[in-house]
């Protein structure tokens, strides 16, 4: 007969009525137990019967409870404070975000918990992060590219729990993904942890969401300049008698993006010039939705937690410009649908005693669609003039589609020998297809690649001395496997070496280790030899315009991360984290679009890339829970490593610094919590944040008389928020202005950023 | 010392200065010619300079490079120093390499924009003379043909975004306004669906009319192949009617830098009698074979008696008339390019009429093979053709007397770069 699981659940407070949180929970006589949440609640599951359950914390008396549970019960403790104990002992918690820091990887964390009230841009707060920098084209859900130490673009892999992000749908982002879910986001820079199972080459992107232990629900309302609104609702709903969990999430951006584009080139027919003028963004409608539902158990004897989830989302996205913004568009427009379903499973002391085994087994179809299907010409006026051709690629009308489906397999085991070492394998298959034809457009040659990859991790993790010494090495195997049955052109695509079946292997490596023998110094080093494997489209060409080229190999980085950090605690209260690292990417065998002599051709081949050197330090300090700062700022060089030109000869930008990219930048953030203001339980948090960017040459900087030659401006930008909460966070309001000073500001090459934006956000927990 | 370095410096300039001007007063009657007057420097009057397109990490060509430096220098001769970009020059962003130049002034339709630009290179600057956005006929990026009318108006022409008309339109070229514009009556060739992009335009000046080359594909991609050799119409610019039915060409296959549309390699020449030359080519086996054809003063099609001048070797890219019956070509050797050879471009002088062909020499030696298939680097000024190569061992100026038929020395080029295209043009 099955045991019925019931929940007991309640609060730990002290003495004045004060949440206590991370207290300890534990059930006597079992290894069940729980740590009570910042608002100081907590919750166990437990089968019927008696139990003694202790709660106690550094700086409290122990309190014990004998409990009869023959259903869900509440029960609170009440700690009495040890006045011995406070008098000599003062306790500073650390955020799982700043463990996470102190780790032997190079990694950064960003707690977005503490800070969802207010947030409405995940790509701003990740582009405040050391060694990080995201460009982005334009305003609420614009193309962004973000870069890990200077490596951008494929190089970067994004997770969502530590599932491949593009299992929600191809157009699911950083810009989109509902905020209020996330607990805390993990930055991997050069070294990825092999439990990842990815080709990432440069890093990874891992947004932790929110574990929550009770039922709750969490819904906000944002809406701010240019028409922007953003919709978060999600939920837990615990049965308490089949110990069913739902978990419904729905996420709502959309914005019209219509900010004032600065100096835009207007034709005056009456001077017969172009005038700089101020016009409004006419077609950058934006409108994204996430719609996920989980339903599964968790505590039972057969799995810790077994959860199915699907999900559903959409993108409509207008496009106003294409690369630079003398190219107006007024009414292309790209669409996504993506629909997803997945399984996972976890079970602790799977098989035997110490062994965690997750699985997740997971498939996605993914739509988008281009529309290029108006035969016009736009000015920033909005007229247009009839014209006969589309108008992103000038030629005809066109409504281009991509399936992308993708299946995902991933399982990770998990064994703690002992409280020293610990050994993980986790292995993931991705097989994801890329089905491309056009409806309108009779000369597009349809596509249907297919690419099969394995990724195979081995991490071996030892502590010594009670964690001062902790250490990492791992090996990821890497299997792309093609089925090659093109023949044509052989001489170009190499397809005679490798016909038919063709698996490839290839390995990657690294280590990472940290020392820590006093707080206020701890060393880590870490490195990878990482690999990113071809894409379907470089590797089989895309039937017209880019030739196969079965012969190229993966790209490969050797990355070196070397870092020093400590916490120092100068007075009671005060906190002060410091972090210097410095990292070397050395990326060969790049792989390149090259373009071959006949017209228009082109094949991607392995070409020397870049080294990447630089230095990033990042200080943080607190005093009580009052007042966070942190700064940063972070160098970077890289030099282009090509040494020889297409025809033999030496290159003159060989060793030269890469244009078009940012080097050097840093930021700044500082925000003050006020308690209990006009109301008890109430907080009152001003926050603001410094953003800056050096300047930095479009093209190569050593070529060209320097006053002829295109830059991108420096940036400043200064952003604030008020956030007031009420009833312990149960409901909160802010009010955020970014770019106060309403500086135009460019990532990229004459495609503006919005001005000055107000933002106001309206959230309710309830739990 | 210092002082004498300075008095060198200064004799120097002034020395350079003087040659400037005592070389460059060409006149359009030392070279006459037939044609559109168009890129070459042939027609130009008074004092003149050279114009170096050089590409940084990439070729300039295709409309893609942002890293294109042009430097400006108003000699080629040996004793110049060398020529390098290396903190010097303009950046031609957001303009590309694919020009169409006359007197002063340079004329394009930019990457990405909507409008028909007249610009200046002037004391490292570009300066903007006059821009005109697009009325009616809308145009792509390097995707057009041109032809000069006469001093003052430039007639571009493209096929549309579906591939299946011609359109055409007038400028101009003082002021940019559009004189006029409309689509040729001119239908696809037979099973063809589309046109070539841009085909090849000319205006013939001493019969006054328009030569428009072209051909039609059986698919709009690039995996389209000609429904059949090259078309000629025969169009009467004034009104712009195709007169006559097009002829399909009998002689070759197709026209060289048929995608260019001469913005950056010149393919077609008048002698002084008013004979239209074309490069084209024919495909043989696994390569192309380089011809050139001529259409006679006033005819409508290509003298099918005249086909004496053939590479064999592969492709005729770019042809220039230099007088007295002769013209400068670029060819290329196709069976180096298969073998993966870097170099495999070189120029000759051909006689038009005879069809011998001299590769270019110096000091009695073959000039060796230049690597840049899509390079534009000769022009012709002042009886002499200069004539940049990019070989193995060196990339210089040669120049080549007209007259005499010897070959000197002239600048070197600073290595590393990608010397794409030379331009003379009018101070």
């Amino acid at each position: 007969m099955a045991q019925v699981v019931v929940t007991l659940s309640g609060k730990v407070t002290s003495s004045d009525g004060s949440p206590v949180a991370q207290a300890t929970l534990a059930v006597e006589g079992t290894s069940c137990g729980t740590y009570s949440d910042n608002n100081g609640n907590y919750t166990l599951s437990l089968s019927e019967g008696k139990y003694t359950v202790s709660a106690s914390f550094v700086g409290f008396k122990s309190q014990k409870k004998n409990i009869e549970l023959d259903g869900n019960k509440v029960v609170n403790f009440v700690l009495q404070e040890d006045a011995v104990g406070l008098k000599d002992v003062e306790i500073y918690a650390k955020s799982k975000s700043q463990k996470l820091r102190e780790s032997s990887f190079a990694v950064n964390a960003l707690d977005v918990k503490p800070i969802v009230n207010s947030l409405n841009n995940l790509n701003e707060l990740v582009n405040r992060a050391s060694g990080i920098k995201v460009r982005q084209e334009g305003g609420v859900g614009s193309d962004f590219d973000l870069s890990i130490n200077g490596m951008s673009g494929n190089s970067v892999r994004y997770f969502i729990d530590g599932v491949p992000l593009e299992t929600k749908g191809s157009e699911v982002s950083l810009a989109n993904i509902p905020v209020n879910i996330i607990d805390h986001i993990e930055m991997y820079k050069g070294v990825v942890p092999s439990y990842l199972g990815s080709d990432a080459l440069g890093g990874a992107i891992n947004i932790v969401t929110k574990k929550e232990k009770k039922n709750y629900l969490d819904v906000s309302y944002g809406i701010g300049s240019f028409h922007t609104h953003k919709v978060d609702m999600n939920a837990q709903i615990v049965f308490p008698k089949s110990g069913l969990i739902v978990r419904p999430t729905v996420g709502v951006n959309y914005s019209k993006n219509d900010y004032m584009m600065k100096g835009v080139e207007v034709w005056d027919e009456s001077v017969r010039k172009y005038v700089p003028s101020d016009r409004k963004r006419f077609h950058d409608d934006y409108f994204s939705l996430l719609a996920q539902v989980e339903v599964g158990v968790k505590g039972k004897s057969w799995a810790d937690d077994f959860f199915v989830t699907a999900s559903y989302s959409k993108i409509n996205k207008e496009l106003q410009t294409g690369s630079i913004q003398t190219k107006v568009y007024g009414m292309a427009e790209r669409q996504g649908d993506a629909y997803n379903i997945s399984a996972q499973y976890r079970k602790k002391d799977f098989i035997l005693k110490g062994l965690q085994m997750q699985s997740i087994l997971s498939h996605t179809w993914d739509h988008s669609l281009t529309v290029d299907t108006a035969y016009r010409v736009y000015d920033w006026n909005g007229d247009y003039i009839e014209s006969s051709r589309n108008e992103i690629t000038g030629r005809e009308k066109s409504l281009r589609h991509y399936k992308r489906p993708t299946t995902m397999f991933r399982s990770n085991w998990d064994y703690r020998i002992n409280q020293h070492h610990s050994v993980n394998l986790n292995y993931l298959v991705n097989r994801t297809g890329n089905d491309r034809y056009d409806d309108v457009d009779d000369s597009f040659v349809p596509s249907n690649d297919i690419v099969c990859k394995h990724i195979i991790g081995l991490s071996y993790n030892q502590q010594f001395l009670q964690n001062k010494i902790e250490n990492t090495f791992f090996v990821k195997d890497y299997i792309n496997h093609l089925n090659i049955r093109q023949t044509d052109l052989y001489w170009q695509t190499g397809s005679d070496e490798v016909m038919g079946s063709n698996t490839n292997n290839y390995w990657g490596y690294g280590v990472g280790t940290r020392v820590k023998f006093l707080e206020p110094v701890a060393l880590k080093a870490s490195f990878e030899h990482s690999v990113r494997l071809p894409l379907a489209r470089e590797l089989l060409g895309n039937g017209s315009t880019i030739y196969a080229n079965t012969a190229l190999d993966p790209e490969r980085s050797d990355n070196v991360n070397v870092g020093a950090f400590g916490t120092w605690h100068p007075a009671t209260g005060h906190s002060l984290y410091y972090e210097v690292n410095g990292f070397m990417r050395f990326v060969d065998d790049y792989i390149q679009a090259v373009v071959a002599e006949k017209e228009g051709m082109m094949q991607y081949e392995n070409v020397p890339a870049v080294h990447i050197k630089g230095v990033e330090g990042e200080v943080r300090y607190s005093w009580k829970r009052n007042l966070q700062c942190m700064a940063n700022v972070s160098w970077q060089d890289a030099r282009d490593q090509r040494k020889y030109k297409d025809d033999g000869k030496l290159s003159a930008t060989y060793l030269n610094r890469v244009p078009n990219r940012p080097w050097l930048f840093g930021a700044a953030e500082a925000d003050y919590t006020f308690y209990d203001v006009l109301l008890k339980n109430s907080t009152l948090r001003l926050g603001a944040s410094y953003q800056w960017v050096h300047w930095y040459f479009l093209t190569w900087e050593a070529y060209g008389a320097i006053e002829s030659k295109a830059r991108i401006p420096a940036q400043h930008v200064i952003n604030a928020d008020m956030t007031y909460s009420l009833e312990n966070g149960k409901y909160n309001i802010s009010v955020s202005c970014d770019n106060i000073f309403d500086r135009l500001v460019y990532d990229h090459y004459k495609l503006q950023k919005p001005g000055r934006s107000f933002f106001f956000k309206f959230r309710m927990f309830l739990n | 010392m210092k002082t004498k370095t300075f008095s060198v410096m200064k004799f120097l300039k002034t020395g350079m200065f003087a040659t400037a001007l005592f070389s460059f007063m060409a006149c359009s009657n030392e070279t006459p010619n037939g044609g559109d007057g168009g890129d070459g420097g042939s027609e130009l009057t008074g004092k003149v300079h050279f114009d170096i397109f050089m590409s940084v990490g990439e070729h300039g060509g295709m409309g893609r490079s942002e890293n294109t430096i042009v430097k400006s220098v108003d000699s080629l001769t040996v004793n110049q120093p060398m020529i390098d970009i290396k903190g010097s020059g303009v950046e031609l962003n957001p303009y590309t390499i694919e020009l169409i130049s006359k007197g002063k002034y340079y004329y394009q339709v930019p990457s990405k924009q909507t409008r028909f630009t007249k610009f200046q290179i002037i004391n490292n600057r570009i300066e903007i003379v006059q821009e005109q956005p697009f009325v009616t006929n809308t145009y792509t990026e390097r995707k057009y043909a041109h032809a000069w009318l006469d001093d003052n108006t430039l007639l571009i022409m493209a096929a549309n975004g579906d591939g299946d008309k011609i359109i055409w339109t007038k400028l101009n070229a003082e002021d940019m306004t559009i004189l006029s514009e409309g689509t040729l009556d001119l239908p696809l060739p037979k099973d063809a669906v589309v046109f070539t992009t841009s085909g090849i335009l000319t205006y013939n000046q001493k019969v006054g009319k328009l030569y428009y080359f072209y051909y039609g594909k059986d698919k709009a991609d690039r995996k389209g192949v000609p429904t059949s050799n090259f078309l000629t119409a025969v169009i009467n610019p004034s009104d712009m009617k195709v007169e006559g039915t097009p002829v399909v060409n009998s002689l070759a296959g197709e026209m060289a830098g048929s995608s260019y549309g001469q913005l950056m390699q010149e393919c077609v020449a008048y002698d002084e009698e008013g004979n239209l030359y074309l490069a084209a080519f024919t495909e043989e086996g696994d390569f192309d074979k380089g011809q050139l054809l001529r259409i006679n003063k006033g005819e409508s099609d290509f003298d099918a008696s005249y086909n004496n001048i053939v590479n064999n070797e592969g492709k005729i890219c770019t042809l220039q008339y230099l007088g007295n019956g002769k013209a400068l070509i670029y060819s290329e050797n196709a069976s180096l390019y298969s073998q993966g050879a870097a170099y495999y471009m070189k120029y000759s002088i051909v006689d038009l009429k005879t069809g011998e062909r001299t590769p270019l020499t110096y000091n009695g030696k073959e000039v060796g093979y230049s690597s840049g298939r899509f390079s534009q680097r000769s022009v012709v000024v002042d009886g002499k053709a200069y004539i940049g190569v990019n070989t193995e061992t060196s990339t210089c100026i040669y120049i080549y007397d007209i007259a005499t038929g010897t070959t000197e020395k002239g600048a070197d080029i600073a290595q590393g770069y990608y010397f794409d295209v030379l331009r003379v043009v009018e101070n």
